[in-house]
């Protein structure tokens, strides 16, 4: 296969799983509204690209993988799985954690996420020393958002990686809004320039184009494998969901709403994709949320 | 073995864990050698066992998360906490994360946190207390406190091994103490009672009756001990200790067979004792049926004063189960 051909193929996959979160949450957003849902969600719209390029290069039988509250999308870019997502979130016994972890308590295989801002970073340090000890060659994969950088632990555990040097790539995902809170209205220097001041190996990174992202991602992941070392990636991203459900988003300006609408990493890449390809993908997805609908109906 | 202190029974135990299981590993501050942890109960062990402590910088809420993690990856880490006190930092990590993954995600987590609780050695308002109870009624945490008429370190081998999440309650008065065995007295004879975490007995050897039943666990043990001995010694009072080790599951139908005819019941804890451990006791034998007379004692609800004069106001001591003991006699 050339390389053309493979990035052709990898775009197909990625679309599939940006769709597929975007259609998803549009779904639970919609089934909100009609009262159809307890409890709280936190979308991922606007995000779908972190956790579709990052995972791509992840294999969840061997490495692990944490995340926060907003984890529907890294568990839909791993699993492919809607049905599960809402059965979860509907407390039904076919979620995949059997419907009493609900949104943010989300469990499969190797992945694992919890609802305490930052609280994964510090496990997913002690998990990659497992993985140092038992392993040559998986890794973690640590997502967490802007409001964990200000979380003690957070920069606690970004020290502990360092100094026992383990193969881990945290990833900030920086939605400049910590519910909502604009990062610079409590912080004032960059991000990622902590997670350097600790040593670790940074990067920043705008979640623009996807192929770019999915490239870098599988660089850096690459690396870590290979010299079992911490990175440390800021990536910029926005998200058009609210914080959680009934966030009507009154604290985003116009402009920078419409920035990040105009340069949607989804619509970016569905540009790259010929018609015929993508409405298939696109019925295909529709197809698997609805029958997940009809199927969690049935019950 | 009559002589062993705690602290080296305690280490011993770290020891043959660390020699027969390559999961374990300790993670603490000034853990290694040569200064062996700030009660050296960890003294030698880096030496011995390259590697496997883990030095670490003045961060508790991450290293427990690190610890967490190290479990969910199926290692076995005991960390100790420095002074019981700074349990706090830990509480996020063991009641939000580590119950939350045994409970939801049905994890299997080997995690034991070590940490020395209790007064009495002048240090003061935040280097003294006993706050054990802050983890009290916790889903899937399991607090163990031993004392010196149990064996710790046996305690500790069966909470590593026990896939539970387990805070182990030490004491820093018990650190330098003998454990106490039927040899170390012609007065008392000591059994003990259940399964892995035994309650322990302490019993006046030739009495056939009770005057009063003591229950307490932990650092609070030992003042008990020289009650018992004393008050049989002055006045021919028989005492008896029954000290459980596994805090948070009282069998307290085993409780109540040791309490047998006895109708005076004395509960004594180093923490404070509103909203203590002895209010649950208490409750626990009443709802179980029993009809004497209870008192319970332990710290005043006061911030500890680091003079000795304080530290004996507001703490539980000797001379406070004996008085607790003549109330009981005269009701």
């Amino acid at each position: 296969m050339s390389f053309l051909e493979n990035d052709a193929k990898t775009q197909l996959r990625l679309y599939k799983r940006m769709f597929l979160i975007r259609k998803c949450e549009e779904t639970i957003e919609i089934l909100f509204e009609k009262g159809l849902l307890r409890g709280t969600s936190h979308g991922c719209r606007g995000q779908e690209i972190v956790p579709a390029a990052f995972l791509d290069h992840i294999n969840i039988n061997a490495d692990y993988v944490t995340g926060n509250h907003r984890s529907h999308g890294a568990y839909l870019a791993i699993t492919e799985n809607p049905y599960a997502l809402i059965a979860e979130m509907m407390g039904l016994s076919d979620g995949m954690v059997g419907g009493r972890g609900g949104s943010q308590h989300i469990r499969y295989n190797r992945f694992y996420t919890n609802g305490i801002t930052g609280g994964m970073v510090p496990v997913a340090v002690g998990l990659a020393f497992c993985q140092k000890k038992y392993s040559y060659n998986d890794i973690v994969v640590s997502f967490f958002g802007d409001g964990a950088m200000n979380e003690g632990y957070v920069l606690e555990a970004l020290n502990l990686s360092i100094v026992f040097e383990v193969p881990i790539v945290f990833v900030l995902e920086n939605n400049h809004y910590a519910m909502s809170t604009a990062t610079e209205l409590v912080t004032k220097r960059p991000l990622f320039e902590r997670a350097k001041a600790f040593g670790l190996e940074t990067y920043y990174i705008e979640a623009n184009d996807p192929m770019e992202l999915w490239q870098f991602a599988g660089d850096i992941i690459g690396k870590v494998r290979v010299d079992r070392k911490p990175r440390f990636i800021e990536v910029k991203t926005f998200r058009f969901s609210g914080h959680s459900k009934n966030d009507k988003r009154e604290y985003i300006p116009k402009e920078e709403d419409e920035y990040w609408k105009r340069n949607d990493p989804l619509l970016k890449l569905a540009r790259k994709i010929n018609t015929k390809e993508r409405e298939f993908i696109e019925a295909e997805c529709n197809q698997m949320i609805s029958s997940a609908l009809s199927k969690i109906k049935g019950r | 073995m009559n002589d062993e202190l705690y602290i080296d029974n305690i280490r011993n135990s770290l020891a043959y864990l660390l020699a027969n299981d390559e999961k374990i590993y300790l993670l603490g501050e000034d853990i290694v050698d040569p200064y062996g942890g700030g009660f050296k109960v960890t003294k030698s062990l880096s030496t011995r066992f390259p590697g496997r402590l883990l030095p670490m910088p003045m961060s508790e809420q991450a290293y427990t998360g690190f610890a967490v993690g190290m479990a969910l990856g199926g290692l076995k880490p005991i960390v100790e906490i420095m002074f019981g006190d700074f349990l706090t930092l830990t509480l996020d990590q063991l009641l939000n994360h580590a119950s939350k993954f045994c409970g939801l995600y049905d994890a299997k987590l080997s995690l034991v946190v070590r940490t020395p609780m209790g007064g009495h050695r002048g240090y003061g308002a935040t280097h003294s207390q006993s706050i054990e109870r802050i983890l009290f009624g916790i889903p899937h945490i399991e607090v163990i406190s031993p004392s010196i008429l149990h064996n710790p370190g046996e305690l500790l081998l069966a909470s590593v091994n026990s896939e539970h999440v387990i805070v182990f309650i030490e004491n820093k008065l018990d650190y330098s103490r003998k454990l106490f065995t039927n040899d170390s007295s012609n007065l008392l004879s000591i059994k003990k009672m259940g399964g892995i975490y035994p309650i322990a007995i302490s019993k006046i050897r030739d009495a056939d009756n009770v005057d009063v039943a003591i229950i307490t666990y932990g650092g609070a043990v030992p003042f008990a001990l020289e009650a018992q001995q004393e008050l049989f010694m002055n006045d021919e009072l028989a005492i008896k200790l029954i000290c459980p080790s596994h805090i948070t599951s009282l069998d307290e139908k085993m409780i109540i067979g040791e309490i047998g005819q006895c109708n005076r019941v004395l509960i004594a804890e180093e923490g404070i004792a509103e909203f203590g451990w002895g209010e649950h006791v208490t409750i626990l034998l009443r709802e179980a049926g029993y009809r004497g007379t209870i008192k319970r004692i332990g710290a005043t609800k006061e911030i500890i004063g680091a003079s000795e004069a304080e530290e004996n106001r507001i703490l539980l001591t000797k001379n406070k189960i004996e008085e607790g003991i003549y109330e009981l006699l005269r009701e």
